[in-house]
């Protein structure tokens, strides 16, 4: 008998599985796991590795002299880059509109007339429709009996646009009820002595002259090229519950796409541009057309082009390779909405862009791993081999896991890309990475929700969501109550919430859970849904994933809430049985590589690898 | 918007429209539903103002409840236990606001005398928040004043 250790490096983390190994038996002891440290394949993984060791050791309770051979797996470097290009573009030219949705606005129903400032309201002649622009600082009382008084002199006070959120107040003290939109915040940028109109809608509704084309062409007397030019006005205020848009000479709203550049993609021996903002499915299309991809370069000063440079600067830093021989083999190409503040708004309105994420994934065959191998010979004093490829181990590690028989494919769902492997009936292991995976995710929601805040993406994506209802429930997604005996913290009250196991966290979004919990889904399909059929299409026989008996499933976001449960819904019709990994009956997702450079370590000494792996799978 | 349906409304302008004015009784059965704000003799009438206004603003009706209690948190617990919406704002001697709900032992938030009006508006309106099952805008800030 021997202690063997088996070392995974992976691109975040490295795991360790020991065992004693006799003549063909694997007695297995312990498993560890820490992060990676560095490029995976480099030499910077040896601390990790090192302490993945440690620690597989303390758990078995075994000296470190007794260590008598570390396996490594043959890992070789992959960078992967994320970018995202927004491709549409709101701007409001001259202050034509206000479309946003305080939460309280005050009256309701259609008010138009010209915008005229609070303290100009004595100068106005009677019948004159007015709408009433008030600035900072305004008292709501005032304001309130400012308006009264000059209704009472004769003046027709339509509606009234306000600074502060007092819109309810105001109303609630005005003789005759009108419109008001409130907290404008640049509402001393609102052109006074033009003809403007304020839709505010009942609650629950939302409005309806101002969102429509002909409302507004009707509104403002506007022919019928007038109208083709205000139609994004109206297309920008549709779903608001009030809004506030005021007709200047030159004002528009204008919606237009950004040129963000190309992408030069070559492959099959030929080379294609396409526009970044023709959107993913164009991209991925094109990529179709050059399969398989060779190389893919973006252009110099735009995000995409700098997340490929970048990538490929990082992998020459690791590698030591020139920049040039560095080959981009996969991209994904994501369509996403992110909410952005609309240029020229006037009370911080956000509209919806289209954007393009893109992931990318470069790959080398120059592995380091004999640098890391000496490297941990050294610190622990015996003997340390790479023992096998990635793929080929991961196979050997998912086939432990009980139900499964060859042929057997994987899929292991990393954090920068996610990798496909096929063991064939005859022992021919093929294996594929594709770019995209959890770190994409998180982007995805990070954007699309706004967040602007990673960690509080990374919670959505790994948590599932509730609605805090009262000081002491909470409602889950699926609609299950559940009850606390403790007060919960204001600061959650009413709040959508990540449910960790340390507790909520209130997630800072403004929309339902319902948006919340769509966005999350929706990011999690286009990436491991889509990278799933994507990366098995391209192991599988004939490319037809009919003909993969079992999918096995690995890696982190195997062990997600949903994730599993997405991709085997997506291979439910291709008839394939698909599942968790539990490496061993025991390990779970995790430790398949780990476990199975144990394996083979063992097989290599007791005989041939695939039949025998066949027997371990049967017999465990 | 509640001020012009409340069967009290002419009792008592002192809250605004929003506000169905002082009563002596928080059982009285003519009296809606209401976030009862207790306060002080000596409290600042531009707080009384303010906290109303920040309810009233939120849709939420208020009423302005006779002391019982010598200071904010006394008041509001006292004011949050006759509510029949279970949540009750207590007006200190210096103006210090406290906002409590009957069933939660700790104060939802506090603000010291001190307070610029706009955040005493805000912890009246965040008063009617919780009523309306909205979350609290100034939460966070409690959150701190509430662990110093």
């Amino acid at each position: 008998m021997s202690l063997v250790i088996g070392v995974d490096i992976g691109n975040s983390t490295t795991e360790a599985c020991i065992a004693d190994v006799g003549d063909g038996t694997v007695g297995r002891l312990a498993s560890s796991l820490t992060r990676t440290t560095g490029v995976k394949g480099t030499p910077d993984n040896t601390t990790g590795a090192v302490t993945a060791v440690r620690r597989a050791l303390e758990a078995a309770g075994r000296p470190a002299g007794e260590l008598a051979t570390v396996l490594l797996n043959e890992a070789t470097p992959v960078i992967s880059g994320l970018a995202m290009e927004t491709i549409t573009e709101t701007i409001i030219t001259e202050s034509t509109m206000i479309g946003h949705n305080p939460d309280t606005p005050g009256g309701d129903g259609l008010g138009v007339g010209t915008t005229v400032a609070l303290d100009d309201l004595a100068g106005v002649e009677e019948e004159v429709p007015v709408v009433v622009v008030v600035g900072a600082g305004a008292d709501f009382d005032d304001v309130a009996h400012l308006l009264n008084r000059a209704v009472e002199q004769g003046v027709d006070v339509v509606a009234a646009v306000l600074h502060g959120d007092d819109a309810v107040l105001v109303v609630n003290r005005l003789t005759r009820r009108i419109p008001v939109v409130d907290e404008v915040s640049a509402v001393d940028r609102v052109p006074l002595g033009m003809l403007a109109a304020v839709e505010v809608a009942a609650p629950g509704r939302t409005i309806r002259t101002l969102s429509d084309s002909y409302g507004l062409a009707s509104t403002f007397d506007l022919d019928a090229e007038q109208t083709r030019q205000v139609s994004p006005v109206a297309r920008a205020l549709s779903g608001n519950r009030s809004a506030v848009v005021v007709r200047t000479p030159s004002g528009d709203v204008t919606d237009r796409r950004i040129p963000v550049g190309t992408l030069t993609l070559s492959g099959a021996g030929r080379s294609l541009d396409v526009g970044v903002d023709e959107g993913a499915d164009a991209i991925m299309e094109a990529i179709g057309r050059v399969a398989p991809l060779d190389d893919v370069h973006g252009e110099a000063g735009t995000h995409v082009g700098g997340m490929l440079a970048k990538v490929r600067d990082t992998m020459t830093d690791v590698t030591g390779q020139p920049a040039s021989e560095i080959r981009i083999r996969d991209v994904l190409a994501v369509d996403t909405l992110v909410p952005a503040v609309v240029r020229g708004g006037l009370a911080g309105e956000v509209s919806r862009e289209n954007a393009v994420a893109l992931a990318a994934m470069v790959r080398t065959s120059r592995s380091r791993m004999q640098a890391v191998a000496d490297a941990l010979s050294d610190e622990l004093g015996c003997e340390a081999i790479i023992g096998g490829v990635e793929g080929e181990v991961a196979v050997r590690g998912a086939l432990t896991t009980p139900g499964t028989s060859v042929p057997i494919a994987i899929i292991d769902m990393g954090g920068g890309s996610t990798d496909a492997a096929l063991l064939d009936r005859d022992g021919t292991v093929s294996a594929v990475h594709v770019a995209g995976a959890g770190e994409l995710v998180t982007k995805l929601i990070d954007s699309e929700l706004g967040l602007e805040d990673r960690d509080a993406a990374e919670s959505v994506k790994r948590h599932p969501l509730a609605k805090v209802e009262s000081f002491f429930h909470v409602r889950h997604e699926d609609g299950t109550v559940q009850f606390f005996s403790e007060p919960l913290p204001p600061h959650v009250f009413a709040k959508v919430v990540t449910v960790t196991p340390e507790g909520l966290a209130a997630v800072p979004v403004r929309g339902p859970l319902e948006e919340v919990r769509r966005v999350r889904r929706e990011a999690k399909r286009r990436v491991f849904v889509v990278n799933a059929l994507r990366a098995l299409a391209q192991v599988a026989p004939q490319g037809s994933l009919r003909l993969l008996g079992s999918v096995v499933l690995l890696g982190g976001s195997a062990l997600d809430f949903e994730i599993p449960g997405m991709v085997a819904d997506a291979l439910a019709p291709y008839g394939v049985v698909c599942g968790i990994g539990n490496v061993h009956g025991t390990e779970g997702p995790r430790n398949a590589v780990a476990a199975g450079l144990v394996d083979a370590h063992a097989g290599t000494v007791a005989g041939p690898a695939p039949e025998k792996l066949q027997r371990q799978a049967a017999a465990s | 918007m509640s001020g012009a349906t409340s069967p009290l409304s002419g009792v008592s302008v002192l809250g605004g429209p929003g506000c169905h004015g002082r009563i002596d009784r928080a059982d009285d059965p003519a009296l809606p539903p209401a976030v009862l704000v207790s306060v002080h003799d000596d409290a600042p009438p531009a707080v009384v103002r303010e906290v109303c206004a920040g309810a009233e603003e939120q849709g939420i009706p208020t009423a302005i409840l006779a002391p019982v209690g010598t200071e904010g948190d006394a008041l509001a617990r006292h004011a949050a236990g006759e509510s029949r919406l279970e949540v009750g704002v207590g007006l200190g001697p210096d103006g210090a606001v406290v906002v409590r709900h009957a069933l939660v032992a700790g104060a939802v938030l506090r603000l010291a005398g001190d307070a610029p009006p706009g955040r005493v508006r805000l912890a009246g309106a965040d008063a009617a928040r919780i009523v309306a099952g909205l979350p609290l805008r100034t939460a966070a800030q409690a959150l701190e004043s509430s662990a110093s």
